[in-house]
């Protein structure tokens, strides 16, 4: 009966090392090799990449505009995030349902189809917000009044895509908030804002701190939006630069891009000492009591209230597709519409004569399907190892798995370019090399899911089931797995719709043999063929929003069966 | 100092010289310090202290949800964990249950998959489950509510699956982690009579955690009072509040006064003391006290007799009336003299009482010894 002491549990820690030689394989493997590369690389020795960067043009104003961009992009998201997250979890202005898709709408709508559809609304001579404005004010000119092509029309587009970092943290985070702390603030005579600037946000601080370094992460990654509206000179940020110095520049600048790419890195470290610095105290957890759900009554805000988030919804998504869809439907990109020669002739073409699109779409299908299941279980193990064993071996492991966070995707592409296409593995242009990538890429994305998962089952639940007679294996198959479920699930939901609109990465590793969807609507815009680059756009959108209403579907029914 | 123990001498739970040390930035807190215990079978034992003594250390380190770092622990016989040998258990090889703080009742289960849950997790036929877990269920009265789920059921309610799904494996030993702390309080003073009968229904040996001195002496069999790690006192509920041993454990149980004093020298079969407030005459103590000695005089406010003025000289002493408070059963008047707050209490509503100046009266059995050592006064830990 009595067993003996042991240090730890067998098949856990067989597991949890099987993942974490699988993370370093992943994560510490290619990087290596191509840090190594860039000191040792190709016979020469030195600091190329660094001169490379300092000889750069306008290197300053590079710097300068990513500042602006990534900074005023990212506040104004986490302040859009931040009111949209406690309206729809505290108060009574709530869309319900409606709250979680406006969450996910620019998930869904890939950052390149979205800022197409943008550049159809907002081009300064041809956008059809420009021609109805022009036409409302009877102005004589061509152009204007707005131009997307420039510093605001990135920051607005690129706030938009920031926002659901904000909000999915943040949400996530009120959801759980005891709603005595503000009801308390209320009878206190504390205002709404009061309530909302002196209570609830500070009570969800740590959630709002990893909000800030999410948001500076994914800005300072966003490439869609830079190499489709700042590519001249003067808006040119950091991301769009990498890119150009690897691919459109021959022989491509593989070092200088390294060297880049630490300097976004330095920046990504400062914000994550700050943060771990900030969030040493722990984050509240569900108990196994239900809290009572928080319903501020808003009184008169409430329908302003509504309508800035429907306002969100219609700018983020509902405007860009149907700009998408308009344009596809068209012979040519012009603003006058003709109705009646609209046709599907550009999905027939992209479908029938365009077999790299085809192509593209089974291949992302298939690699979104495969990342989001491999990508959750593996950080499902792997955190909950982490969870079970504190020290300093599992504190390694964490850190290197949330180590693709910090590294612009195009960077990983290199370093999986350089590692993996070599022998002994000789992935080049194939879909394993695209998988490893995007596993590699989003583990942070899924331990912070799986973490999250975990963090909302409280310790006594499992506690429980070991004292009433059932193992560790057995406890976590019967009790954790259902309770992380329906968070398991909405994690894999984003892994799998993130995957689908990967470019970064994908632009780099997908070659002829291997097209996803990014690069090629990112070749079939650089070729001019604007229909079709709509009509394909359309055709992603309806995909990922298929497959996210079917995740949420399973999410909601499997939670509501408790 | 130990109450003789109820129901069998061999014990269902032994503790012997445990200790637990946590570690966190740099300083250490021994949770547990060198703590030895005993609970036998059909026995209710009360661990009573506040947060941080280590009651809720000592109970994870029985279910095994806590290793200590030495001593070891025995139950029915088996030992569970040992520091030398090597020993350690694990959590569901124990054949103990527990009631937990948030009841930890699994939201994904129907109450009877819950109540079933430690009978199938060790593997009990499926054609016996049923039968045993509605007979749990019936014995907390809630076999109607068994196809509903955790969240669908009030607190009450939600308490009494989790101590069916305690008792449903029939373990000989249930562990109480606070188990009425999250209840209301009428509910509260239901379930706590409820318990007591069960236990002694079912005769199972328990440990019980409340930092509630009100639910110690109600529930508990024994009660032991925890201080920062160590047993200051064990004892019935009528040890501890009539002779507690130590200032803490008086103050931790009941109302109490507290007048320090020097001891004079015997009288009779007494001892005389001298304090701020006059001289008191008290019992000798049990534990070894000679004249010039500091001490700290103890009594409790329901043996104060209080008139406006009073015969006899004995323990009487001249006080101001500061507050008169209706505490229902009883008026508590908050009184001082000599510098030193004291509490009286009276079933009188007399109006003779309604005047600036009482005599205080306590009899001389009624009046305690505490000894004063630096040690003995523990630093900020208020009881509820």
């Amino acid at each position: 009966m009595a067993r003996f002491f042991r240090p730890a549990l067998p098949w856990l820690a067989l597991i949890g090392l099987a993942a974490g030689a699988l993370i370093a394989l992943l994560v510490v493997f290619p990087l290596g090799l191509t840090i190594y590369r860039m000191f040792f690389g190709e016979g020469q020795l030195g600091l190329t990449g660094w001169n490379q960067m300092l000889q750069e043009p306008g290197l300053g104003n590079t710097l300068l505009n990513t500042m602006v961009f990534v900074g005023a992009s990212g506040l104004i998201a986490l302040s859009i995030g931040a009111v949209f997250a406690w309206l729809s979890e505290r108060t009574d202005a709530g869309l319900g349902w409606a709250s979680d898709v406006v969450s996910l709408v620019p998930l869904l709508l890939p950052s390149l189809a979205g800022t197409v559809g943008w550049v159809f609304l907002m081009a300064p001579k041809t956008g059809y917000i420009n021609i109805i404005l022009r036409y409302l004010t009877g102005s004589e000119e061509i152009e204007g009044p707005f131009n997307i092509f420039s510093m605001p029309g990135m920051i607005f587009v690129a706030a938009m895509y920031l926002v659901p970092y904000a909000y999915l943290t943040l949400s996530a985070a009120l959801r759980n908030l005891d709603a005595s702390l503000e009801e308390a603030s209320r009878v206190s005579g504390g205002g709404i804002f009061r309530t909302f600037f002196q209570i609830s946000m500070p009570a969800v601080t740590p959630a709002l701190i990893s909000a800030i370094v999410l948001i500076l992460m994914a800005g300072l990654g966003l490439f869609s939006i830079p190499a489709v509206l700042g590519t001249k000179p003067e808006t040119k940020v950091l991301s769009y630069l990498m890119y150009v110095v690897v691919e459109r520049e021959y022989p491509p600048r593989i070092a200088e891009a390294i060297v880049l790419s630490m300097v976004a890195l330095s920046v990504i470290q400062v914000a994550l000492l700050a943060q771990w610095f900030f969030t040493g105290r722990r984050f509240q957890t569900v108990g196994a009591r239900g809290l009572a759900r928080a319903n501020i009554p808003l009184g008169i805000w409430r329908m302003p209230a509504r309508v800035l988030m429907l306002m969100y919804v219609a700018g983020a998504a509902i405007l860009p597709l149907l700009a998408l869809i308009l344009v596809s439907l068209q012979q040519y990109w012009t603003p006058n519409i003709n109705w009646a020669s609209l046709s599907l002739s550009n999905y027939a073409y992209i479908f029938f004569e365009k077999p790299i699109v085809v192509a593209a779409l089974q291949n992302s299908l298939e690699l979104g399907f495969a990342v989001a299941v491999s990508g959750m279980a593996v950080a499902t193990v792997l955190s909950y190892y982490i969870s079970r064993k504190p020290g300093l071996m599992t504190r390694i492991v964490d850190n290197v798995a949330m180590l693709p966070a910090t590294i612009p995707h195009i960077i990983m592409g290199i370093a999986f370019l350089v590692a993996f296409t070599a022998k002994p593995f000789s992935l080049y242009g194939t879909t394993t090399l695209l998988f490893l990538a995007y596993l590699a890429v989003y583990m942070p994305q899924a331990m912070q899911s799986s973490k999250f998962a975990f963090s909302q089952v409280s310790p006594e639940l499992m506690e429980a089931s070991r004292v009433f007679g059932a193992g560790e294996f057995k406890s976590f198959v019967r009790i954790m797995m259902p309770l992380i479920l329906p968070s398991t699930i909405a994690g894999m939901l984003i892994l799998a719709v993130l995957t689908m609109a990967e470019t970064n990465a994908s632009v780099i590793l997908a070659k002829v043999n291997n097209p996803v969807v990014g690069p090629t609507l990112f070749i079939l815009w650089y070729d001019g063929l604007v229909p079709p680059v709509a009509a394909f756009a359309v055709v992603i959108c309806a995909i990922n929003g298929l497959i996210a209403l079917a995740s949420m579907y399973i999410g909601r029914t499997l939670s509501r069966g408790r | 100092m130990s109450a003789p123990a109820p129901g069998g001498n061999v014990p269902a739970v032994s503790v012997r010289n445990v200790r637990k040390v946590f570690r966190s930035q740099g300083s250490t807190v021994a949770a547990l310090d060198d703590l030895s215990i005993d609970v036998f079978p059909g026995e209710l034992v009360v661990l009573l202290g506040p947060s941080g003594c280590g009651k809720t250390t000592l109970l994870r380190s029985i279910a095994g949800l806590e290793i200590p770092d030495s001593g070891e622990i025995t139950i029915n016989q088996s030992v569970v964990f040992s520091s030398t040998p090597k020993r350690m258990v694990l959590p569901e090889a124990r054949n103990v249950s527990m009631v937990f703080q948030s009841y930890a009742l699994w939201p994904h289960f129907s109450v009877f998959d819950n109540v079933a849950y430690p009978l199938r997790a060790r593997g009990v036929p499926n054609g016996e489950v049923a039968g045993q877990v509605e007979q749990a269920l019936e014995t907390v009265s809630c076999l109607h509510l068994k196809d509903r789920y955790p969240h669908q059921l009030s607190g009450g309610q939600q308490q009494r699956i989790a101590l069916a799904r305690a008792i449903v494996a029939r373990q000989g030993v249930i562990l109480f982690d606070e188990p009425l702390s999250n209840v209301d309080a009428k509910v509260r003073e239901r379930l706590r009579i409820e318990l007591v009968l069960l236990q002694r229904k079912l005769g199972f040996a328990a440990v019980y955690v409340t930092h509630d001195q009100t639910e110690a002496m109600i529930v508990g069999d024994r009660v032991a009072v925890l201080d920062r790690g160590r047993i200051v006192q064990i004892g019935t509920p009528a040890q501890i509040y009539d002779e507690p041993v130590t200032h803490y454990v008086a103050d931790f149980i009941g109302a109490a006064n507290f007048v320090p004093g020097t001891v004079k020298g015997p009288e009779g079969s007494g001892l005389v003391v001298e304090t701020a407030i006059g001289l008191a005459r008290c019992p000798v103590p049990a534990w070894p006290c000679s004249s010039g000695q500091k001490v700290e005089v103890f009594f409790r406010p329901e043996h104060c007799h209080i008139a406006a003025t009073l015969d006899g000289d004995v323990n009487r002493w001249r006080c101001s009336v500061d507050a008169k408070v209706n505490m229902g059963p009883n008026r508590e008047y908050i009184l001082h003299a000599g510098g030193h707050r004291l509490l009286a209490w009276t079933t009188s509503s007399a109006s003779a009482l309604d005047v600036p100046e009482l005599d205080l009266h306590v009899p001389a059995a009624k009046i305690r010894l505490l000894p004063v050592s630096e040690a003995e006064q523990p630093a900020g830990s208020e009881p509820s």
